[in-house]
């Protein structure tokens, strides 16, 4: 993973999580604002702007990659690299909570 | 056959300016029918209505047109024109999101944007798409043509006139740089501090 990747998403925004995290599965914008909002009982809400903006930037840097096109929406899905950032930001969000507990956190 | 035309210059910082102007226009019963460069709006007399118009900084590839605009109409917003490649948007303030359930969803539902991270990269989008290109216009163009005027300048009434002109260009190239300057400034400590 090169300096630039690190350096953008490494802490990411909670935006660019969730909308890493849904991408496991193949998923339009829509869906995933969906998703998110209904993950977080409407606390993390997406709006469009934000949207298309985070997927085209994911998709540049390769994050993410279009699989095809339904309905004039893309659908996306994630990359190894993708999994490798979200795999990367899970770990510093474990060691972050548990240390907010009060815990030491190992490995 | 516009009912009401306004002419009102909203340089490329004052996007949020330009949409409170929408609003308040749409409050009094003028729909924005169309605007045209360099800041003519066009409006329809209706009813007062509660309508909310934002405007987006997003340039697109023609094969990307389609799905910008499906993300934008997947969450109620209507798209209206391009001009100066800004974008516009409006929603009925009343209407909700399709699939939108709580109060909670009508607060988020009248922004484009909802996280400053994204408010700055599309600052950025138009610092480099917009503010690039005119910073070098000014230092390629103006800057030589008003130097060379300086020295016509002395040659005289033909020189003397274009000497002129070159002046208002400056002046007014300077006068529009400070402008977006300071209001590219703030916007981004608007939209940093609120983090």
């Amino acid at each position: 993973m090169d300096a630039h990747i690190r350096k953008v998403y490494v802490p990411m925004t909670e935006t660019g999580f969730y909308i890493l995290f849904c991408l496991q599965e193949e998923m339009h914008g829509y869906n995933i604002g969906q998703k998110v909002k209904e993950m977080t009982g409407s606390a993390v809400t997406i709006s469009p702007g934000t949207m298309y903006g985070t997927l085209s930037k994911m998709e540049k840097d390769g994050l993410i990659s279009f699989v095809r096109e339904e309905e004039k929406r893309k659908i996306y899905m994630i990359t190894e690299l993708g999994r490798s950032v979200l795999e990367l930001e899970r770990k510093r969000i474990a060691r972050l909570y548990q240390n907010s507990m009060g815990e030491v956190c190992h490995g | 056959m516009a009912d009401k035309k306004e002419f009102h210059l909203f340089l490329l910082p004052e996007y949020e300016e330009e949409e409170k102007y929408l609003n308040k226009m749409a409050k009094k019963g003028y729909r924005l029918e169309k605007v045209t460069l360099p800041g003519i709006y066009s409006f329809t007399k209706t009813e007062p209505e509660d309508m909310i118009y934002r405007i987006d900084f997003n340039p697109q590839k023609k094969e990307d047109l389609a799905g910008y605009h499906q993300m934008f109409a997947d969450y109620g917003w209507e798209y209206l024109q391009d001009m100066n490649e800004y974008s516009y948007f409006r929603k009925p303030a009343d209407v909700r999101d399709k699939d939108a359930d709580s109060d909670h969803d009508i607060c988020w539902n009248e922004d484009i944007y909802s996280d400053n991270d994204s408010r700055l990269d599309m600052i950025k989008r138009i610092l480099k798409t917009k503010m690039l290109p005119f910073m070098i216009l000014f230092l390629g163009i103006v800057i030589p043509q008003f130097v060379g005027a300086i020295f016509h300048g002395s040659m005289g009434p033909a020189g003397r006139t274009i000497l002129i002109m070159w002046t208002v260009v400056l002046v007014l190239y300077i006068y529009i740089f400070v402008r977006c300057y300071v209001g590219f400034k703030r916007l981004k400590k608007k939209y940093e501090s609120e983090m």
